[in-house]
């Protein structure tokens, strides 16, 4: 168990080494001056110039100057953004909140849609009701996200005007920043009549996260609408039901939970396409997260902002998925079984 | 099958839903709104603002953002009634010689109270100095906090005032090197703002100069609470304004840089007023329940300009072949539908400067062909133009725009490169001028011929940066000054005559259109200030 | 003389083929097949039957809705854009230059990856873990965030999205390549050629790769739809493909503006690529689906 960890920890820092090396190496790639690209100051006097290229050891080897990288990144120091010309660190925790808020209720959706729904399919396996989740399943992950997204504005936004489509709440409600998840903001706040504001807010939640959604939800369908398949499969299954026990108490107890455990390390991968469809989600709806503010740095040409995101949202990626396999390890008795017996 | 079925009526639903235009609006129900809302207006603006302080800029979204909402100017230009009107200014006279100017001051004018600033006294004649002598003298603190003063310093306001004095907190008197016939009508600008000398020395004292222009404080109807680049600027009705608190209590730019999106944000009502709608949904507005649509004048330019600097762009001849290969009648269908005057000259046909006489390039791409060999382009010869991808007042989709002038150049022979870069790092780039030809215009600040030519074309501009063609011919700026210097009306038409001549046959720059601009709103929002020569002012809007 | 049957041996049908006759059992999966045969037809001669340059504005005719409309007219087909350009031959070349090169860069992607999973697949020890970290590394990077930033780097354009691209397939090919190896290692099939005395070479090359070709393809098929997604995502945000480019992305993309106006500028080309992901997916399950049926 504790070898385990320490493995674990072992691939959390290497990798996080490995990116490290990828987001310097970026100051170096990217177009334009390295000294102006790691310190994020757009226009140096020449002495300027000289005291950053020797902060950040510029002027020294490749080894020198990402030592001194390394040590800039655990002080939180990413330089500052050519844009707003503030430490880039700053800007990302703002805006991390809204994402993380987005993509949190869109997981909830998905997980809320997609577990019953797999099962359902996964059970009446080769019937009309398996055929018809799996076939919607597959049409809807064909549908490339920035299209839904646009659907969805064209239907439920400019057609109807039932929902708004940008941003996370009316302009003209003053919610003070305390966590930067705005739900919670709401309730912290000194507001009157915050019923008024908890509807607009989530009215402007519907449509984000619906489309956020519509991936993951797919992916998950398929794939406990597969385990359950293999699930059903197993003997114990067959003597479950041999015992007499009503389908219900089989589902409940043997299937739900021995289809869901063996997805559990595949939720990385779902995290994955979840950040993808964040970024083109956010841009779509200008929900002021994560993504938004990547592609804008983009159009800006803000290399010290790119640099920093790809090296922090990697970073979290990478946590993530092996928090993912210590709690999959954890919850799951065969893992650690297998895991002992190659030991 | 069934697969295939479910494929079938959806594709065949959802199409059908769209291509019939099916409209669903009537099944719509919106909830009774919150009455806070009511006390607000949202406009959704085109861009970031470079920063809160117009002396620094020429560009419109800076001047839109500040000009009007956090600053007053000495005197007002009432664009309705042609005439001058007090501002902080109570009144004001001009010497016989013409070379003095009094001001008298208006008293017990309250500046902002911010979080960041506390005055403790109200605005006098200190203020007007610190202002003014910010751009015009060397040795003020704050003159390097800015690179440069575009506007001034193109108008060479900087070398024309002599001095400025308070003889009274509340007299100003400013001396003239000689006499201008424009000065009073440069004040009412919206460069010539007031902003608070205690401040400047609070901010002095701590170290912090740079913040002067990010976290304004003047003496205008809205004061300056927050701003997020790319996502809103918050202004707050000043409680003390000198001439009544403003009808709304919050007022919201809505950073919103696509047109389709601030449009659609208008049809849901997440915006009260939007910016420059696009000219090829102007129909749509027009006939939509709700909505109005203000105009303004087509007071400025779009142009395309070539870098002079660079070969073979320095070269007349390769340009006018260029100009020759330019299909405008399209452009003017295609990119403002119709909603806008074709450019015969750089000022346009309604300014007393414009020259009628001109003899114009037209589209003829076999005589470009021809020209340009003889200029020695060959076939296949690249360039760029870069474009920036936001709507301007006088273009409203310069992509577009770039789109059917590389389709036109691909005729003679020449490949196109669109770049396209955000507003503020494209102004950067252009400022460096590593560009070949660049798509951008001009919005005239004043009633005068001189604003269409000065600021985009002289030398001066050339070497401030303004000048997006870096071209600098001695002849045409001698024209200017002669043209500045003289009282009567004649004698400047024939100058202005001669310079655009000059333009006409050199072409630095191609006119390409005086666009009409628009801002439309909900019905429910009134007197939203939206005129020529002046940046957008919500200083007298209601909302009911 | 007619021949006897006596000497003919019942005919089995090799592996591949029954994975063939499995596969077009499934109607809706060979209707797909079809489909995306038809597809890279178009893709291939696309340029060469459109009825208009991708490029040519015709500027008489500047947003002409689609033929079956009252307002439309025969000769644009599926209308014209903003510019007069034809949607139908638009589309076409879309096919191209998404679908096309989407298949392209899988292509080149998989070959690239397949022989750094084979690499990684069978050597061991610290070489293998070296590569192994650097492969998770990779793969923990959004997708789209590695090809914006590496278009971020070369600058926006379709072909510099392209290298983005492949680079953004090539860990997951060897990611795969790499599993199904280790999972053939230990086949005693293998063991047996191994005390055979056949080389690594010679087992990789006769013994594994037949038998690994089938995940290969199934790979791509999902590569090809991630490809076409991530371009077109590109091209829409205005990274890849740029504006005016017939690319199915910036066509959505360019198209935005007009969808209150011109909303089959925004709906026909999302309809060509939805249709043209569901077949490739719809090939892939089927793909799937008749591997297991053999392997049972």
């Amino acid at each position: 168990m504790f070898i385990y960890l320490i493995r674990r920890l072992n691939l959390l820092i290497t990798t996080l080494f490995v990116i490290s090396i990828i987001s310097f190496s970026l100051g170096h790639l990217f177009p334009g001056d390295p000294v102006i690209n790691f310190s994020g100051h757009p226009s140096l006097t020449y002495s300027e110039y000289q005291t950053i290229s020797q902060q950040l050891a510029l002027d020294k080897s490749y080894f020198e100057q990402y030592l001194v990288y390394l040590t800039r990144i655990f002080h939180g120091d990413f330089g500052v953004s050519f844009g707003s010309q503030k430490p880039i660190v700053d800007d990302f925790f703002r805006v991390l909140p809204a994402s993380i808020e987005l993509s949190f209720y869109a997981l909830v959706v998905t997980l809320v849609i997609s577990l019953p729904l797999g099962l359902w399919a996964g059970i009446k396996n080769n019937t009309l009701i398996d055929r018809v989740i799996f076939s919607i399943a597959t049409v809807f992950n064909s549908i490339p996200i920035f299209w839904v997204g646009l659907l969805f504005i064209l239907i439920f936004t400019l057609n109807t005007g039932w929902l708004p489509m940008s941003g996370r709440l009316n302009l003209l409600y003053e919610v003070p920043t305390i966590t930067g998840f705005l739900l919670l903001d709401i309730g912290l706040s000194e507001l009157p009549n915050k019923g008024y504001v908890y509807l607009d807010a989530l009215h402007h939640l519907i449509l984000p996260t619906i489309t956020l959604a519509v991936l993951p939800v797919t992916l998950v369908i398929g794939m406990m609408r597969s385990s359950v398949i293999h699930v059903m499969g197993l003997p114990y299954i067959k003597a479950a039901q041999t015992k007499g026990l009503s389908s219900w108490q089989l589902i409940s107890r043997h299937v739900f939970r021995n289809a869901l455990l063996p997805i559990i390390p595949q939720f990385g991968l779902l995290f994955n396409t979840l950040v993808t469809s964040t970024m083109i989600t956010e841009v779509i709806f200008s929900w002021p997260g994560i993504g938004h503010w990547i592609i804008e740095a983009i159009y800006q040409r803000d290399f010290p902002a790119i640099q920093a995101a790809l090296f922090i949202v990697a970073s979290m990626m990478i946590s993530i998925n092996v928090l993912l396999e210590i709690a999959h390890m954890l919850v799951n008795p065969l893992m650690r079984k297998e895991f002992n017996a190659t030991k | 099958m069934i697969k295939l079925d479910i494929k079938h009526c959806w594709l065949i639903s959802v199409s059908l839903f769209y291509l019939t235009g099916c409209d669903l609006a009537g099944l719509a129900s919106k909830p009774k709104p919150d009455p806070r809302l009511q006390d607000g207006l949202v406009y959704c603006s085109e861009g970031n603002p470079e920063n809160f302080n117009p002396q620094t800029t020429t560009s419109s979204i800076t001047l839109d953002a500040s000009a009007r909402q956090v600053y007053d100017r000495l005197i007002n230009y009432n664009s309705t009634t042609q005439e001058f009107e007090p501002g902080l200014a109570t009144s004001w006279q001009t010497s016989d010689d013409g070379l003095t100017v009094d001001l008298f001051l208006r008293q017990d004018v309250a500046f902002h109270h911010t979080s960041y600033f506390k005055p403790t006294r109200s605005f006098n004649a200190d203020d007007v100095i610190f202002s003014f002598n910010r751009w015009r003298l060397k040795s003020h603190p704050f003159h390097d906090v800015a690179p440069d003063y575009p506007f001034v310093q193109t108008q060479q306001l900087n070398l024309l005032i002599d001095d400025i004095t308070a003889l009274s907190p509340y007299h100003v008197q400013i001396k003239l090197v000689q006499p201008s016939s424009s000065f009073i009508t440069q004040l009412t600008t919206d460069y010539m703002v007031i902003l608070s000398a205690e401040y400047g020395h609070y901010l002095n004292l701590v170290d912090k100069k740079e913040q002067i222009d990010v976290l304004p404080v003047g003496t205008g109807p809205f004061y300056f609470a927050q701003y997020i680049p790319d996502e809103y600027i918050r202004f707050k009705a000043h409680p003390n304004y000198w001439d009544g608190k403003s009808k709304l209590d919050q007022l919201i730019f809505d950073i919103t840089p696509k047109s389709s999106t601030r449009l659609a944000k208008l049809v849901t009502g997440e915006c009260d007023v939007i910016a420059y709608p696009i000219a090829s949904e102007m129909e749509i507005l027009q006939d939509k329940a709700g909505i109005t649509l203000q105009s303004r004048n087509a007071e400025n330019i779009a142009f395309w300009a070539f870098n002079t600097l660079k070969p073979p762009f320095d070269k007349p001849e390769v340009r006018r072949a260029l100009t020759r290969a330019i299909d405008l009648q399209t452009i003017l269908k295609t990119v403002y539908y119709g909603m806008a005057f074709p450019a015969k000259s750089v000022i346009p046909p309604s300014s007393w400067g414009f020259n009628p006489n001109l003899t114009l390039y037209d589209y003829n791409p076999e005589l470009a062909k021809k020209e340009l060999e003889a200029a020695g382009i060959k076939a296949g010869f690249e360039m760029e133009i870069w474009a920036p991808h936001i709507e301007r007042a006088y273009n409203p989709n310069s992509l577009k725009m770039a789109e059917l002038i590389k389709a036109n150049l691909a005729a003679v022979g020449i490949r196109v490169n669109i770049v396209d870069y955000e507003w503020t790092t494209l102004r950067k780039k252009l400022a460096a001028k590593e560009h070949d030809s660049v798509l951008i215009g001009w919005s005239a600040d004043i009633p005068d011929p001189d604003n269409y030519l000065r600021p985009i074309l002289s030398c001066t501009s050339a070497i401030l940066g303004n000048n997006r063609a870096g071209w600098c011919n001695p002849e045409f700026d001698t024209l200017l000054i002669k043209a500045q210097l003289s009282e009567n009306r004649e004698t400047r038409k024939d100058l202005y005559f001669q310079a655009q001549s000059i333009l006409n046959q050199q072409v630095p720059i191609v006119p390409i259109a005086h666009s009409m601009s628009f801002l439309a709103k909900q019905d429910n929002v009134f007197k939203v200030n939206f005129s020529a020569f002046s940046a957008i002012s919500f200083r007298e809007t209601e909302k009911l | 003389m007619p021949q006897s049957d006596i000497y003919n041996e019942i005919e089995y049908p090799g592996p591949y083929k029954q994975a063939w006759l499995k596969f077009k059992q499934n109607h809706v999966s060979w209707v797909c097949f079809c489909i995306v045969v038809f597809f890279i037809f178009v893709a291939l001669i696309g340029p060469f039957i459109s009825p208009y340059s991708p490029y040519y504005q015709d500027t008489n005719y500047v947003l002409l809705p689609p033929s079956w409309q009252t307002a439309g007219n025969v000769h644009f087909l599926l209308g014209t854009d903003d510019l007069g350009r034809d949607v139908f031959s638009r589309l076409i070349h879309g096919t191209s230059l998404t679908f096309g090169i989407s298949l392209l860069v899988a292509f080149g992607a998989m070959i690239i990856g397949v022989s750094l999973g084979a690499l990684a697949g069978m050597s061991k020890g610290v070489r293998s873990s070296i590569f192994n970290h650097l492969l998770d590394a990779i793969l923990s990077i959004p997708s789209l965030l590695l090809a914006v930033v590496i278009v971020a780097i070369l600058g926006p354009g379709l072909d510099n999205t392209v290298w983005a691209v492949m680079l953004v397939l090539i860990p997951q090919f060897v990611h795969r390549t790499q599993i199904v190896i280790r999972d053939e290692l230990k086949k005693e099939y293998i063991i047996a050629a191994r005390l055979d005395g056949a080389s690594e070479f010679h087992i990789l090359k006769n013994s594994i790769f037949p038998n690994i070709i089938e995940s290969i393809i199934l790979q791509y098929s999902l590569a090809v739809s991630a490809a076409m997604l991530d371009i077109a995502a590109l091209g829409f945000l205005g990274l890849g493909a740029q504006h005016g480019s017939p690319e199915w992305g910036a066509m959505l993309a360019d198209s935005i503006d007009l969808i209150y106006r011109a909303s089959w500028l925004a709906i026909l080309p999302g309809i060509t690529m939805f249709l043209c992901l569901l077949s490739v997916n719809t090939v892939g399950h089927g793909l799937r689906n008749a591997l297991k049926q053999r392997s049972e």
